[in-house]
């Protein structure tokens, strides 16, 4: 896969990065609920909604709203998108860190 | 907007971070119906052996029973085809190493009583415990501790009791850890 040359802002943000990352680490498909995403992501209610929305607006996570019994549920699964949107910011980051390294072994 | 190397190996960091955590997390929930089930085990097993000490024939089903229990949990937590069936044969190489071990120990050390008997392989739970605390996920340090902590405590200050003690404490521990395990 061929690095972009430019950071993805959706996804560098600090939060929304550890959100992508913890849902990049479950298989393709599975979901994670909102709670445990919170602990993960260590955010608050209000702060992980309005991260969440944002990824769901660039259509890199779904996001499902259910009922266990009474209590509501909201759970949170990774597109392809987003999947493929994130190994492509995982390659710039890499990308700019071995550019860096190529530059400072140039130069000594 | 392009990022500095500090601030990508900084992501990267985070990255790697996150990820360990949320697949740690998913090892927890994953754990937790074999907690129940062994939890349940225990409290059969050895409250069993606290009514009559002829029970402890009773073991060998039962832990027959868990093995098939868990090999039928892991199955049905497969995320890729054939996964389940490696985890099933591990699950089962994992007891009967620890049957071998238990029984090489009986036999070089020969317990001189039904506690001795009884104690051992919690004492070797807690280990394994500990160890995967040390080595992968925090919880099974806690757990490992509390199970080793709870068996000496009940061996050496309750004998009469040992075996309702560790019905009660160790199984009930147990499930109270799927509990712990299945919030995270």
């Amino acid at each position: 896969m061929e690095a972009p040359t430019e950071s993805n802002e959706i996804i560098h943000q600090s939060v929304r990065l550890k959100i992508m990352s913890a849902l990049n680490a479950l298989v393709d498909g599975e979901a994670i609920d909102f709670v445990r995403l919170k602990v993960i992501a260590g955010a608050t209610d209000g702060n992980l909604g309005a991260h969440l929305s944002t990824l769901e607006n660039a259509g890199y996570v779904q996001i499902d709203k259910d009922f266990v019994g009474k209590k509501p549920r909201t759970r949170v699964t990774m597109t392809k998108a987003g999947r493929k949107a994130f190994a492509r910011h995982v390659a710039y980051l890499k990308d700019v860190i071995e550019n860096a390294n190529l530059t400072e072994g140039t130069q000594s | 907007m392009n990022l500095s190397p500090t601030e990508a190996a900084d992501a990267l960091r985070d990255i790697d971070a996150t990820a360990a955590r949320s697949r740690e997390f998913k090892g927890y929930r994953i754990a937790a119906p074999h907690f129940f089930l062994w939890g349940a085990i225990w409290i059969l097993g050895y409250g069993a052996t606290g009514v009559s000490q002829d029970a402890g024939r009773l073991w060998l089903p039962l832990t027959i029973i868990g093995m098939a229990g868990s090999a039928y949990i892991g199955w049905r937590n497969r995320t890729t085809a054939g996964a389940g069936k490696v985890y099933g044969q591990r699950m089962w190489m994992t007891f009967v190493a620890f049957a071998v071990f238990i029984a090489a120990t009986y036999a070089i050390l020969p317990p001189h009583s039904v506690d001795q008997m009884n104690a051992f392989p919690a004492l070797l739970t807690g280990l394994a415990y500990t160890m995967a605390g040390i080595w992968a996920s925090r919880r099974y340090l806690w757990l490992g501790a509390g199970v080793i902590a709870a068996t000496m405590l009940g061996f050496i200050y309750l004998t009469p009791w040992f075996a309702f003690w560790m019905a009660a404490v160790g199984g009930g521990g147990l499930i109270l850890t799927g509990i712990w395990m299945r919030k995270a």
